[in-house]
């Protein structure tokens, strides 16, 4: 009997301890780890998805490691002041998203992807392993799938970038402020337009 | 894309184009998916369009990943950098606030039954902490508000604290100094009351100010059935405002002469009065110990009002013992 009961606490330490987006941080187990050390670990699973979301939508590089940090460490604030956040992830992406809309207001045109970046892109697929044949065939398909990319609009890349994150339609538009509606719509428009330019 | 299939899914023969994404990321409700799989049973056609749409998703997926790797691959550097601001803003935050304390105690002290669904949901719990936290803050508010005591309540105190302070004393006199002025004339009266023995005796000067003011003084509390011998009491305060049955009793917060914390206690009796009737009075009774310090009474006069106020300069019980028995019998003054 004593032994059930401890395992039970110790599924739920380690239940709690891996991270689920969708649970409050706060719940079973939540004594075992201080608000510092819960945005660190969601700082090491999140940070990668937020600067490529970043990246891919604001073709802001330079900024997007910053909006990114900054995001986390606005978590943290918002947590220690009791904040209840349900959907960390979410938030998080929502945080980034407005930051970078912020910096980028002034500008018109946002390129999905700088130019220098995409050069050294290149270089660096070409020094992966693939027999020749593939490597064009693929170099070929990304160069398509970038023009393609770099004719969407903002929105339609916003909603991409998200949903490549993993984010249900009803999350999308929850961080982007849209019904979930339209974000059906704009990815249809988006699979439709980068299916033309990849399937031919 | 494909001729044949635009023509066919107009015809409603297939379902719309627009669901093909909604299908596959399974965002569609329940029964259109059923009418789906159905139809993906039976359309070839469909089934194409469905893997043409997951290649897209295949192809933008493997372009995600090549183009971005090199960017965001782990970073020990950024990492540390970001370990550090956030060191920094935890150390200045180091202890959490008050709201996030309470409220994660609010959390983790929910009982988990049927009912935590209910409470979880965010309105409802924070109306529930708002309206806990507005009481707590009214408590706390509450307590350091001046206090305040009803009439009566004020009267009772007063009347307790005198009695018991005169019973400390044996065969207690109460020895009262008081200043009484009306009309800008002013009287000093002396008065001793043997409690016990009910001897008293009074002194005042001579002169014809404080024999005229006096005069006035003693008809005025006559005429309301106020002890001319206990000029400040709270008994007989007490009792002259209880034998009135339309009045107006205030109490308010203010300061002695001396700038000792006191209520004052106000008694309005409105209607028209009859000539020589009170129509206001104020009692003035120390906090600290409840003893009446001053009082005014207005009495009506055929020509509006007259006023007297009170004022209380000695007050002292003495040992009855310590009186010869001759000190009460030649009364001066008056």
């Amino acid at each position: 009997m004593i032994f059930r009961s401890q395992n039970k606490k110790i599924f739920l330490a380690a239940q709690s301890d891996t991270l689920d987006f969708g649970a409050d941080i706060f719940r079973a187990g939540t004594a075992t780890l201080t608000i510092e050390e819960k945005v660190k670990q969601y700082f090491e699973q999140l940070r990668e998805p937020v600067l490529r979301y970043l990246i891919a939508t604001f073709g802001e590089i330079a900024q997007a490691e910053e909006i990114t940090q900054e995001s986390f460490l606005r978590l943290y604030k918002s947590l220690n002041e009791g904040q209840h956040i349900l959907n960390v992830k979410a938030w998080v992406f929502r945080v980034a998203h407005n930051l970078a809309i912020n910096q980028i207001k002034s500008r018109q045109f946002i390129q999905p992807l700088e130019e220098d970046s995409w050069n050294e892109l290149e270089r660096t697929l070409q020094a992966k392993d693939a027999n020749p044949e593939q490597k064009l065939l693929q170099k070929e398909k990304y160069k398509r799938l970038r023009l393609a990319m770099s004719r969407l609009t903002l929105i339609e890349r916003e909603c991409l970038n998200l949903r490549t994150k993993g984010f249900r339609y009803k999350e999308i538009g929850e961080i982007l402020e849209l019904s979930t509606t339209s974000v059906a719509e704009t990815l249809y428009r988006v699979i439709e337009k980068l299916g033309k330019e990849t399937n031919g | 894309m494909d001729k044949q299939f635009q023509n066919l899914s107009f015809d409603g023969e297939h379902p719309p184009r627009e669901q093909f994404l909604m299908f596959i990321d399974g965002e569609l409700p329940a029964k259109e998916v059923q009418k789906w799989e159905a139809h993906l049973a039976a359309c070839w056609e469909c089934r194409v369009q469905i893997g043409k749409a997951e290649e897209t998703i295949a192809d933008i997926m493997e372009f995600e990943n090549a183009v971005m790797k090199d960017y965001v691959s782990p970073s020990v550097g950024k990492t540390n950098d970001f370990h550090s601001k956030l060191r920094e803003l935890a150390k200045q935050n180091q202890k959490p606030s008050f709201r996030s304390r309470f409220s994660s105690f609010w959390r983790n002290n929910q009982i988990s039954s049927r009912f935590s669904a209910f409470w979880f949901q965010n309105r409802i719990r924070q109306f529930a902490t708002l309206t806990l936290a507005s009481l707590l803050i009214f408590a706390v508010v509450f307590q350091f508000l001046p206090k305040t005591v009803s009439a009566s309540e004020l009267l009772n105190k007063s009347n307790s604290a005198y009695k018991n302070r005169v019973l400390s004393v044996t065969k207690p006199v109460i020895y009262q100094k008081i200043k009484i002025t009306t009309n800008n004339k002013t009287a000093i009266l002396e008065v001793w009351n043997d409690v016990e023995g009910k001897r008293n005796k009074r002194k005042a000067a001579n002169d014809d100010e404080t024999t005229q003011v006096l005069k006035q003084f003693e008809a005025a509390l006559e005429n309301n059935n106020f002890d001319i011998l206990k000029p400040l009491s709270s008994e007989v305060y007490q009792n002259w405002s209880g034998g009135i049955d339309i009045k107006q009793e205030n109490v308010n917060r203010t300061k002695t002469d001396k700038n000792e914390s006191a209520f004052d206690l106000s008694t309005k009796i409105p209607g028209n009065q009859e000539f020589g009737k009170i129509v206001e009075a104020n009692f003035l009774v120390r906090e600290a110990d409840w003893h009446p310090v001053s009082g005014k009474i207005s009495v009506k006069t055929a020509d509006g009002m007259q006023v007297f106020e009170i004022t209380e300069i000695t007050f002292r019980v003495i040992k009855g013992v310590s009186i010869k028995d001759d000190f009460f019998q030649n009364n001066e003054g008056n």
